[in-house]
């Protein structure tokens, strides 16, 4: 029998923040805890949460800590204090807190942990040195499962030493917590683990493989998020989507036929066929699909007709997230507006803080709301360009280390600048779209960089090299841009308007930006939208300020005869804005 | 389990080898710590004794190429374990090998040394560090050796040795090795000297475990191996057993970070899976060698354990003689106890002042012989943050089933 054979993980969570800790255990416990135990306890107890143990139940579980170099930096606290403060003064409470084994202490202590434990520090090595251990207690039944945690944190000295005579793969340059609860039974995820060193790194990359796209609180999260947009989008209970209400409670007085609608879209999102009546009947379909199939459909706005499904495979949302992972380096915790069930909400609110192993808070997007309490330093604020507009026009200044990125819809640069004035540590505007998830990224007066997942297709002409498609390089995704976009050089492009889109009135392609464009040219008109409306044409125009709307729509009339005969809108109406959704993104009205 | 010891080793304060450490136990030689702590720059040195490896050994030391002090004992404890096996290193190369050690110093990422010269920009090399991320010590061992094979350094503190020895044995019962190279290295240096100290564990005096009037640890160093191999691989090789390593118990307090459960309900757990795989009731067991660190805490939980499980069972408490080695201490005690059981001898505890009445454990105040029916021994181990070891160790003559 070999050292290295099946082993298989019931659940397992990444950590690369303490923050989380928060969400598992009463303030008291943490006191004086460091960042490396709190890490380990979060992901420790998020394993558990996730394989649906019961902390508070004595099990007779094995927990073995893997760590290459132990707690380092209480190490050096101590160190520090014999050299700064002398022997006497040395501190009695770093040195117990630097003892190699001292995750132990406080895993087994406040997760109930009552069997065997063990600490390995192996170096580069540790993560498959532990697993052998692991697997030889389970094989002698010295426990049902075992947890095991491969968790390090570093400090600074160590970067000041680790000079070119130390191969980088030795080094750990990186602090976080993986944990893992491990079992013989094979209907579980199998554990490999590659033989590539430092295998802290693998760790890691185990983890978030095998973490599930969706937990139990994503896909809560998600519904009730979904049912607040549906509810909005249908003109029922539209301050919905600033509360807190959990699906129960914002179906609890729908009428059954709108209620079921919603709920077979909901389960449609995870891939579900099954048609739910209630709340709890629907997360149960969500929860299946989301275990049997884990796709997750991303449904198009219905902006411009009715919504539609974006699907969108685990491998697919991976890769993103691995790409966009390293735009964000040194995040904390992402703190979002955007509905999860957004693509963008999705990626910067559920997958993104998974796989860099943060927490993640939601608000409800109310610039009203005290967010300078709201935001700590390493945030990412997870937003769209009108609630931004909104928080700057209330004279909102950011604390230190705020990272903002805004989706949705485009962002002015003038807005991406003040939200830097406001003292914003960094802007980023993501573009992309349902079908794509994301496709770039860029920060204030750039060009946006395409993600390398994507292939840029181009047409060269008279206007320079023009994006035409991006096409995905693992896959079949292949997406026509909606917007002219012009390379500037490598893969980086700007944005320059909306492509045209045709639409059919009689038989014959028109273009409603066309028709726009040809509206706003009068002198009468401020703005306009036109789009299709049954067979013909129909616009909304915004007036100049002191134009009159019964003298102004005779004129406009007149005016839209000068457009060929498929293209004269049957309707025109006056409005004092053009209507958006709450995203700032075009609505139909 | 019924795993072969094949031979062992040691080096401790009371001897350069198990030979010196049997003379000390068992024939009178007299070991006292060392005080004034000549190797240690601290305000401590004059009042804070330590029991240090033999300046025999400390001798042997290649300096030139960086060894540490823990591999220095390390080897020598190896050498010894092989010649008592009449192996030599090739000899275990055509083998499936392990090498699972116990260590605390040494997988330290700074010594204190190096760190105090590297924060302030004065260290001219960073060999230490870069030995520190690129060997542990068990890999440092495979390597000294040119063996190859699986590697574990085991870090749970004062009972890494035990719980090494334990790993060890398991690897080769679940199939994984013929042979594993078991035990615990482990050298002093200024942090845990001034760590124990300013936890108020350490005692001025010499360690005193089980005693009235016992005030704490003395700190100590070296190592003890076990040269481990399974039934078949102990007959392809010729090696006669020197003993046998029959169960291994592990688990943890859930208690405090500095304190064991007074009650001992860890060790408890521990030495009952330990009594449960070897197949022997406590009333099987010759002596129980106790952690006995000489703390108030520890050995009044260790107490309670040997009161309500080991009722009756001669207690030996050696660290009256080695010191506190750490990391090395309980493969060193499983060394003593090995050692013990081939002499047929219990030995007494040094330094011993009055029994304690709350206790109601006193160790063995005099050589006293092994019972001759009972061929089994307990060594336990509690380490700092509530993980607890222990080993049921067989001599020689035990019948091996």
């Amino acid at each position: 029998m070999a050292a290295d054979g099946d082993i298989f993980v019931e659940a397992c969570a990444l950590a690369r923040s303490g923050n989380e800790a928060e969400l598992f255990f009463q303030p008291r416990d943490l006191r004086r805890l460091d960042q490396y135990t709190k890490l380990s306890l979060s992901a420790a107890a998020r394993t558990l949460a996730l394989a649906g143990v019961d902390r508070a139940a004595e099990k007779n579980f094995g927990l073995i800590v893997a760590s290459a170099q132990g707690a380092v930096r209480r190490s050096c606290e101590f160190m520090d204090s014999m050299l700064d403060d002398g022997d006497l003064c040395a501190s009695p409470l770093a040195f117990a807190a630097s003892v190699h084994n001292v995750l132990e202490t406080y895993l087994t202590l406040l997760l109930n942990l009552r069997g065997p434990v063990l600490t390995v520090s192996q170096k580069g090595g540790s993560f498959a040195s532990a697993l052998i251990t692991a697997r030889s207690w389970l094989l002698a039944g010295r426990c049902e499962k075992i947890l095991l945690g491969v968790a390090d944190e570093i400090h600074p000295l160590m970067a000041r030493v680790s000079t070119d005579n130390i191969a980088a793969e030795h080094l750990v340059t990186d602090e976080g917590a993986a944990f893992f609860l491990l079992t013989l039974t094979p209907n579980h995820s199998p554990l490999t683990v590659s033989d590539a060193a430092p295998d802290w790194q693998a760790a890691w990359r185990a983890a978030r493989r095998l973490t599930p796209l969706f937990d139990d609180a994503d896909i809560r999260r998600i519904s009730a998020d979904f049912i607040k947009t549906e509810l909005a989008r249908r003109k029922k209970k539209v301050l919905a989507v600033f509360g807190s209400g959990g699906p129960e409670e914002l179906l609890a007085d729908i009428d059954g036929p709108t209620r079921r609608k919603i709920l077979q879209d909901l389960a449609g999102l995870f891939g579900g066929a099954a048609g739910p009546d209630t709340a709890d009947e629907a997360l149960t379909v969500c929860r299946a699909a989301a275990a049997e199939r884990q796709i997750f459909n991303f449904r198009t706005s219905g902006s411009t007709g009715e919504p539609v499904d974006c699907e969108h495979t685990r491998a697919n949302l991976r890769e993103e997230v691995a790409e966009v992972a390293g735009l964000f380096p040194r995040l904390r915790r992402s703190v979002s507006v955007v509905p999860a069930h957004h693509a963008y909400g999705f990626l910067f609110g559920i997958n993104l803080p998974k796989w860099l192993g943060i927490p993640a808070v939601a608000h409800p997007p109310l610039p009203s709301l005290p967010w300078r309490e709201l935001l700590a330093d390493g945030d990412l604020l997870v937003a769209f360009p009108m609630f931004l507009q909104q928080l700057m026009d209330s004279g909102f200044e950011f604390p230190p280390g705020v990272t903002v990125v805004t989706a949705t819809a485009p962002c002015p640069d003038a807005l991406l600048v003040a939200l830097k004035n406001r003292g914003a540590a960094r802007v980023v505007e993501c573009y992309g779209s349902s079908e794509s998830g994301a496709i770039a990224f860029r920060g204030a007066g750039g060009p946006f960089a395409l993600l390398p997942c994507w292939r840029a297709v181009t047409v060269s002409g008279d206007g320079g090299t023009r994006l035409e498609r991006i096409v995905r390089k693992n896959s079949a995704m292949d997406i026509e841009l909606p917007d002219l976009a012009v390379m500037s050089g490598g893969s980086e492009f700007t944005i320059s308007g909306r492509k045209d889109k045709a639409v059919q009135v009689a038989g014959l392609n028109v273009y409603p930006a066309r028709v726009e464009r040809f509206l706003r040219a009068h002198e009468l008109v401020a703005d306009a939208a036109v789009r299709l409306a049954g067979e013909h044409l129909k616009a909304l125009v915004v007036l100049r300020p002191g134009a009159d709307a019964d003298r102004a729509l005779p004129v406009l009339r007149e005016y839209a005869q000068a457009l060929s005969a498929h293209e004269i809108p049957k309707e025109i109406t006056v409005g004092a804005t053009l209507p958006v959704t709450a995203f700032g993104k075009k609505q139909d009205w | 389990m019924n795993l072969v010891v094949g031979g062992y080793g040691s080096v401790s304060a009371a001897g350069a080898n198990t030979a010196e450490l049997g003379e000390a136990l068992f024939g009178g030689r007299p070991v006292r710590p060392s005080l004034p702590v000549t190797r240690m720059n601290s305000v401590y040195a004059e009042k804070y004794p330590i029991f240090q490896a033999p300046d025999s050994v400390l001798a042997q030391l290649r300096a030139a190429d960086d060894e540490s002090l823990s591999l220095l004992y390390a080897r020598l404890a190896v050498d010894e374990a092989l010649t008592m096996a009449s192996l030599s290193a090739a000899d275990l190369r055509g083998l499936r090998l392990g090498v699972c050690l116990g260590s605390s110093t040494e997988a330290s990422a700074f010594s204190f040394d190096f760190y105090r010269q590297a924060r302030t920009g004065e260290a001219t090399s960073n060999a230490p560090f870069r030995r520190f991320v690129t060997e542990s010590i068990s890999d440092q061992v495979l390597a000294h050796y040119n063996w190859r094979g699986i590697s574990q350094t085991v870090t749970t503190a004062c009972a890494a040795g035990t719980d090494a020895v334990g790993v060890g044995a398991e690897w080769i019962a679940n199939g994984f090795c013929d042979a594993v190279i078991a035990g615990g290295t482990d050298h002093l240096d200024l942090v845990p000297y001034t760590g124990f100290i300013r936890l108020m564990i350490a005692d001025p005096r010499p360690c005193r475990p089980f005693s009235k009037d016992r005030r704490g640890v003395t700190l100590g160093e070296g190592a003890g191996i076990l040269l481990l191999l399974s039934p078949s691989a102990a007959e392809q090789l010729g090696t006669p057993p020197r003993g046998y390593v029959l169960g291994y118990g592990n688990a943890c307090d859930g208690y405090h970070a500095t304190a064991p459960e007074p009650g001992g309900r860890g060790l408890r757990k521990a030495v009952a899976a330990a009594l449960s795989q070897a197949g022997v009731n406590a009333s099987d067991l010759a002596f129980v060698n106790a952690h006995g660190t000489g703390t108030a805490d520890n050995d009044a939980a260790e107490a309670a354990v040997c009161r309500e499980l080991l009722a009756g069972v001669p207690v030996c408490a050696t660290k009256s003689y080695t010191g506190h080695a750490l990391a090395a201490a309980g493969a060193l005690e499983a060394v003593i106890s090995l050692l013990a059981l081939e002499r047929g001898e219990i030995p007494k505890v040094n330094f011993f002042g009055e029994p304690d009445e709350w206790l109601m454990v006193t160790p063995a105040l005099e050589n006293q012989p092994v019972a001759a029916d009972k061929t089994a021994a307990l060594s336990n181990s509690l380490g700092l943050g509530g993980c607890n070891a222990a080993l049921v160790l067989a001599g020689k003559e035990h019948d091996g089933r």
